[in-house]
């Protein structure tokens, strides 16, 4: 076994968790080998299990907290209940995500194009096309309203 | 008393009853809780967090495993619910800053002047212990957690975690290994 596979082993070593082979070759592998014998020496010093501190009461004030905590449960009506145990679930904070629905509405209005915009883009598709008349437009009984073909129309006669 | 004799009691709205479970097993459960959480105030809402469900899931606690298993799986799967639920708040309220591993923020509070230079110096290892253990993924660091700081054998553990024995000796061995791994360039800073 290399140094890295016994150095690896060590926390198990120390508390026994290896089959019998394994920490015979590792108790031989520490009597020869001064840098193992060393890690795992300042290992044990870490991981004594005196270094574990006492288990600590809670506050003593808990079980009153709890008392209430079953009282309002109690009086709570049972579908009140599931209603608040689903909204429990959901881990939303109002605010956050308040802040993200207005970015996604300010995102669509910006990247609406306004009718400003519909006109000067209808000026240039008149420039690259040739006349108004000439695109036929006349032809048809009704141009729906707010389309580039009424734009278009619009600005063809405003240029007249 | 028996642990049968308890439950019944508090099944017949005995009002001291519920106190008595309370009392014996409050100390344990806040302990599991504050090992994987890593703050005592979360510690100790989850705590009634854990004797609230088990005062509504009592009446079908069928005595397949102690009472205290029962209360051990509460509290971890509480426990793990509020870790994620903390970490998708934070997410979503745009605060990325996590505290180390798992168990997030110290465990300790910043100890008194006056305290023994031996107690400073046991806090500090076993600060560096448990915030090694809080970078482990999340079944190694329940089975090391249960296994280290409740000294609970294989097969309680077995139970709590709902996976075989085999699964827990796996889990701890993986542990161990890394925490040696992680725990040995350190050893020069204690």
């Amino acid at each position: 076994m290399s140094h890295t596979g016994i150095q690896q082993q060590l926390l198990l070593y120390l508390d026994g968790d290896l089959p019998d082979e394994t920490m015979q070759q590792i108790r031989e592998h520490l009597s020869a080998c001064a840098d193992c014998a060393q890690r795992l020496a300042e290992l044990a010093a870490i991981w004594q299990p005196e270094n574990k501190l006492a288990k600590e009461r809670p506050s003593p004030f808990l079980w009153t907290r709890l008392q209430a905590r079953i009282k309002e449960y109690e009086q709570t009506p049972a579908f009140a209940r599931d209603l608040k145990n689903i909204l429990r679930g959901i881990p939303v904070r109002p605010f956050p995500a308040l802040a993200v629905i207005v970015a996604i509405v300010v995102g669509i209005y910006i990247g609406t194009p306004q009718e400003s915009q519909r006109t000067d883009r209808a000026q240039r598709s008149i420039q690259s096309l040739g006349a108004v008349d000439d695109l036929g437009l006349d032809q048809f009984d009704v141009i729906p309203p707010g389309s580039l073909g009424s734009t278009l129309v619009k600005v063809s006669k405003t240029q007249k | 008393m028996r642990e049968e004799d308890l439950i019944e009691r508090i099944r017949a709205d005995d009002p001291r009853a519920f106190k008595e479970l309370f009392d014996s097993n409050v100390t344990l459960v806040h302990n599991v809780c504050f090992r994987m959480l890593g703050s005592r105030q979360d510690a100790e809402d989850v705590t009634q967090e854990v004797f609230l469900e088990a005062y509504k899931s009592l009446h079908r606690f069928r005595f397949e495993s102690k009472l205290s298993t029962w209360l051990y799986r509460i509290a971890v799967n509480r426990s793990l619910n509020h870790q994620r639920k903390r970490k998708l708040e934070r997410w979503l309220s745009l605060d990325f800053e996590v505290g180390e591993g798992g168990a997030e923020g110290s465990a300790f509070p910043d100890t008194a002047a006056n305290e023994p230079d031996s107690l400073l110096e046991k806090e500090d290892t076993e600060r560096i212990v448990q915030n090694a253990i809080g970078k482990l993924p999340e079944r190694q660091r329940i089975a090391l957690l249960l296994h280290r700081y409740e000294d609970l054998p294989y097969q309680e553990i077995a139970k709590i975690m709902d996976v075989s024995v085999a699964s827990v000796e796996s889990l701890l061995h993986r542990a161990k290994e890394t925490l040696a791994k992680r725990l040995l360039p350190l050893r020069k800073h204690i």
